[in-house]
């Protein structure tokens, strides 16, 4: 195992993809507790729809680092699902389904009228870690370290807000602000993330490590602690085990996190058994 | 025993279960050096694309291609033959099947320029080159060829 990892290390992308994966998956945690408890789980998929639908747009333009323009419009999209589902007649799960496939199709429609379905688009889908310039390592580096900065500053008001949003409004805290924020830094953590894990299997990496940590811990601190670590170990076993199979890196991360959950299911059955 | 800590016990055991496990994966060392058939072992390789990470590999050429510039590489892949549509002009590159949008239908790999005599296309090459690109005009990386030889067929489909 030594010598696979260091035979591993060697390349530089390999390092870059390290470096990168692990910030991503923080993020991704730290978020996903807030959003599985606010019954937000499908908006990572709605909001990488739309990603995907800017990105397309943006390569077919010839744009060589689209994230300069995915990352505005995705922001835009979440903080509109989030009052749309608020107010609207269309409730938050079918706001979510009607963004996303419309993105979805009008990005799909784009490409095919002009670049056609070429590795960039795949890579949109599946991810591609492995494969990043340096101007997308800076600026998920930067998004991710920010995203991290602003969730441990507003921690508290963020619990707050993820618990009981009618409470928090009562007590004088101005919910709509933070329900923005965590639109915000989702919006940035799923723009970033389907570089590594693609359009298709980004919200497991949200969504996931969440669910597996509370069914072990009760209490949201411990929860958000778990939930980081599992991510960041999932990634790193996913990306190995990727290497050693020669399976594509995005899906072994995900199937990693299943058996993570699963064990953990056993385990909290022998608990309570 | 208490709640608690039998729950750390078991936490415990899971972590030394997937340490044990993952200790025990071994990628086999064939494919772990990468290209079985060495050959042009005189000459400094800077970079071995090797089956391992082959896409990986060649598109970081092409994203990070100053960090490669001038750097000797070896590849092994089936040579390949594309057209130019505009100009009719011939282009010449070492590839492997890869994963497509829609199927296996893709293709990953590098150009090359050689100043002597090319195989049939589709066969099996390993090539040992500087890294370079076209032109100013044209950026698109590829590979100044020193030697060429054609070796038993490898690794023709890579996913990632």
């Amino acid at each position: 195992m030594i010598n696979t990892i260091s035979v591993m290390l060697s390349a530089l992308f390999i390092r870059k993809a390290l470096l990168v994966g692990t910030l991503i998956s923080l993020c991704a945690a730290l978020l996903g507790v807030s959003l599985v408890l606010k019954r937000y789980s499908m908006i990572g998929d709605g909001l990488s729809h739309v990603g995907f639908g800017v990105l397309t747009i943006a390569t077919s333009l010839g744009m060589t680092t689209p994230l300069y323009v995915a990352i505005p419009v995705v922001t835009i999209a979440a903080i509109l699902l989030l009052k749309i589902g608020d107010r609207g007649k269309i409730k938050s799960d079918s706001a979510i389904a009607l963004i996303s496939s419309s993105a979805l199709a009008i990005g799909v429609a784009v490409t095919s009228v002009t670049t056609g379905m070429n590795t960039d688009v795949c890579n949109f889908m599946f991810g591609s870690i492995l494969s990043m310039s340096k101007a997308d390592v800076i600026i998920s580096v930067s998004v991710s370290i920010i995203v991290a900065i602003l969730f441990v500053i507003y921690y508290r008001k963020l619990f707050a807000v993820t618990f009981d949003e009618d409470f928090a409004k009562a007590s004088g805290l101005k919910a709509s602000r933070y329900s923005n924020l965590i639109a915000i830094l989702t919006a940035l953590v799923i723009v970033i993330g389907m570089r590594m894990m693609g359009v298709m299997l980004i919200s497991s990496i949200i969504i996931f490590p969440a669910l597996t940590s509370m069914i072990m811990f009760k209490s949201f601190k411990k929860v958000v602690i778990s939930s980081a670590v599992i991510s960041i170990v999932s990634f790193w076993i996913g990306i190995y085990l990727a290497y050693v199979y020669n399976i594509s890196t995005g899906a072994m991360i995900v199937i990693v996190n299943l058996v993570l959950f699963i064990l953990f299911t056993i385990i909290d059955k022998i608990l309570h058994d | 025993m208490g709640k608690k800590i039998k729950k750390t016990l078991l936490l415990i055991l899971l972590i030394v279960i997937v340490l044990g496990a993952l200790a025990l994966i071994q990628k086999p060392t064939a494919s772990q050096a990468g290209n079985s058939k060495k050959s042009n072992s005189n000459v400094k390789i800077d970079l071995d694309i090797t089956d391992n990470y082959f896409i990986a590999q060649t598109n970081d050429v092409y994203l990070n291609y100053k960090e490669y510039e001038g750097k000797t590489v070896r590849m092994e892949g089936y040579f390949y033959v594309y057209q130019d549509y505009l100009t009719g002009e011939n282009y010449y590159a070492v590839v492997r099947n890869s994963p497509g949008c829609c199927g296996n239908d893709g293709l990953a790999g590098l150009d090359i320029k050689w100043d002597g005599e090319y195989p049939a296309v589709n066969a099996w090459i390993q090539v040992v080159g500087k890294i370079s690109k076209y032109s100013e005009e044209d950026p698109t990386p590829v590979i100044l060829v020193s030697s060429l030889e054609e070796t038993p067929e490898g690794t023709g489909f890579v996913n990632q």
